[in-house]
């Protein structure tokens, strides 16, 4: 997990530093961790909803997908 | 006026509990005054609120609070038994993270975050999960991480993945770990398969390694900034997660009790009706069940209007009886595993912030069905222990001896040395009645076994009327 990786994946550096000091330690790992979970599932719920829409437009499927990540087995394996 | 802190409210500097005249409260200090001015006027606490998953409170006007640093006094709804996570069976621990998670998604879209995910926030309230810290609110601040996504990995996801992958009671390392069980640890103990699971691999392997690359390095994330869409997809991947995690079928001890019993319906019957007749007599407002195994009697007292908690050294016991309160919506019976033999320690700073077993309000009643003969032999306990141990719980006891001739007791004596020379009914009345009164004993049709109305003589119960703990 690097800052090349980061980059690729669209994880954002800010020039100024939010207040993210609390009560509690968030942990520098589990920060930088979250960042990149949260782009890898932002970018599998989009690309799912994208796919949706896009069956529904051809008339392939109706309705809306209940839980937008309800299978695991689209997302890459990997980071 | 005596106004005390409460022991285990310290942490957060937004505010403290106290107790005054043994009433709660809460002081909310200035530094949280626009937090809480946003979580009262966003809608987010009457929206918590309404979907039961935020304690209510009342705002106490004209109030001093303990210090210079009031900004407000306030009055939370109290809950009836406060619970520790490493009490909870799998699917408690599991429906108090998808609260915390619900909490969470609701939050953002009010504007706020949940600045702590604590598993000690969640207490169990007429049934169901319910967040008991108000003051855990703050603004969400555009593109922040969740702070709090670490404490909820280790409190809430550590314990579910290892119960459902590795061992369902590995949840008492909760015990040993109060700010949740370490990732790598976590990682450790879960078999290589989860590595195979996407969100597995990410929330708790890549999360701990992540952990350990980093953690002498502070200032690398604090201009990490993530956008608004890809925190609502990371809480709904561990609410996806939560909810896709499952025990494996692992049969234990009691789970099946009431199958492998030698009570014939006959004894059964009438054993209910001895129960809920002692308990017509005593009318309890509070009932502790010890060895309640599944909670089919817990709920004869249920049924009779008292608030019942039903405790079992079983985890798949306690699991069996919540599933059941949940699809029945029975609001006045709390499950929770507990082993009586070594009940719940006080722990935390100075011993004091989770109180023991036995220092939490005492009932007006227990139930001890079953359960002497585990403790006077499988775990050798003196009957005059077990005696004083109760009389000092509780004023009424009703509990059932189970003798020798059982095949219960018989089966626990089939490999070990008989060495109890005193366990029978004579020996039992005689030791019970130093620290009990026998209002009443009856037998069980077709069975050997007798069931106790007892009457405390602790000197704590000699008033008349109800207890007050």
């Amino acid at each position: 997990m690097n800052t090349i990786l980061m980059s690729i994946l669209g994880i954002q550096f800010l020039s100024i530093p939010l207040s993210i000091l609390v009560y509690i330690d968030p942990g520098t790992g589990s920060i930088i961790l979250q960042a990149l979970v949260a782009t890898v599932v932002g970018i599998a719920i989009a690309v799912k909803l994208f796919w949706h829409r896009l069956l529904k437009f051809f008339g392939l499927r109706k309705g809306s997908p209940a839980d937008p990540i309800s299978n695991q087995d689209d997302l890459p394996k990997k980071s | 006026m005596q106004q005390t802190i409460h022991q285990s409210s310290f942490r957060d500097p937004s505010g403290f509990l106290f107790f005054k005249k043994g009433k709660l409260l809460r002081q909310v200090n200035t530094c949280y005054q626009k937090d809480y001015g946003f979580l009262m006027n966003s809608g987010l606490y009457e929206k918590l609120c309404k979907e039961k998953l935020l304690v209510r409170h009342n705002e106490l006007e004209n109030h001093n609070g303990l210090n210079d640093s009031i900004f407000k006094v306030i009055a939370p709804e109290l809950v009836s038994f406060i619970s520790y996570p490493y009490e909870w069976s799998f699917g408690q621990l599991k429906d108090a993270a998808l609260a915390t998670l619900e909490i969470q998604k609701i939050a953002l879209q009010h504007g706020m975050t949940l600045k702590d995910a604590s598993a000690f926030n969640i207490q169990f309230h007429k049934g169901k999960p319910i967040f008991i810290d108000t003051l855990s609110f703050e603004k969400y601040q555009d593109g922040k991480p969740w702070e709090a996504y670490k404490q909820f990995c280790q409190h809430f996801l550590s314990p579910l993945a290892l119960m459902s992958y590795t061992d369902i009671r590995l949840n008492q390392l909760l015990k040993l770990y109060m700010d949740g069980i370490p990732l790598d640890l976590t990682s450790s103990l879960l078999p290589f398969k989860t590595k195979m699971k996407f969100l597995l691999l990410m929330h708790i392997h890549l999360h701990a390694r992540s952990q350990k690359k980093y953690e002498s390095k502070g200032t690398a994330s604090k201009n990490i900034k993530i956008k608004l869409s890809n925190l609502t997809a990371l809480v709904e991947s561990l609410s996806y997660m939560v909810r896709k995690l499952r025990l494996k079928n692992q049969g234990t001890e009691w789970g099946e009790y009431y199958s492998f019993t030698n009570y014939n319906d006959r004894s059964f019957t009438h054993k209910k009706e001895i129960i809920a007749g002692f308990l017509k007599e005593i009318h309890p407002a509070t009932l502790w069940d010890l060895g309640a195994n599944t909670g089919e009697f817990t709920r004869i007292a249920a049924q009779q209007g008292a608030n019942c908690m039903a405790f079992d050294i079983d985890p798949l016991a306690v699991e069996s009886n919540y599933n059941d309160i949940k699809k029945n919506n029975i609001e006045n019976i709390l499950p929770l595993v507990m082993d009586l033999t070594n009940p719940s320690p006080a722990i935390g700073w100075n011993n004091k912030e989770r109180l023991s077993m036995t220092k939490r309000p005492h009932p007006d009643a227990i139930l001890a069905l079953a359960l002497i003969h585990h403790l006077a032999i499988s775990n050798n306990l003196p009957l005059a222990r077990i005696a004083k141990f109760l009389s000092k719980l509780s004023r009424h006891l009703i509990i059932e001896f189970v003798p020798k001739t059982d095949t219960q007791v018989k089966k626990l004596l089939e490999s070990r040395k008989d060495i109890f020379e005193e366990y029978d009914e004579l020996h039992f009345e005689k030791e019970f009645s130093s620290f009990f009164e026998i209002s009443a004993k009856e037998k069980i049709l077709e069975s050997e076994r007798f069931v106790y109305l007892l009457k405390s003589k602790d000197k704590k119960f000699n008033f008349a009327g109800t207890t007050t703990h």
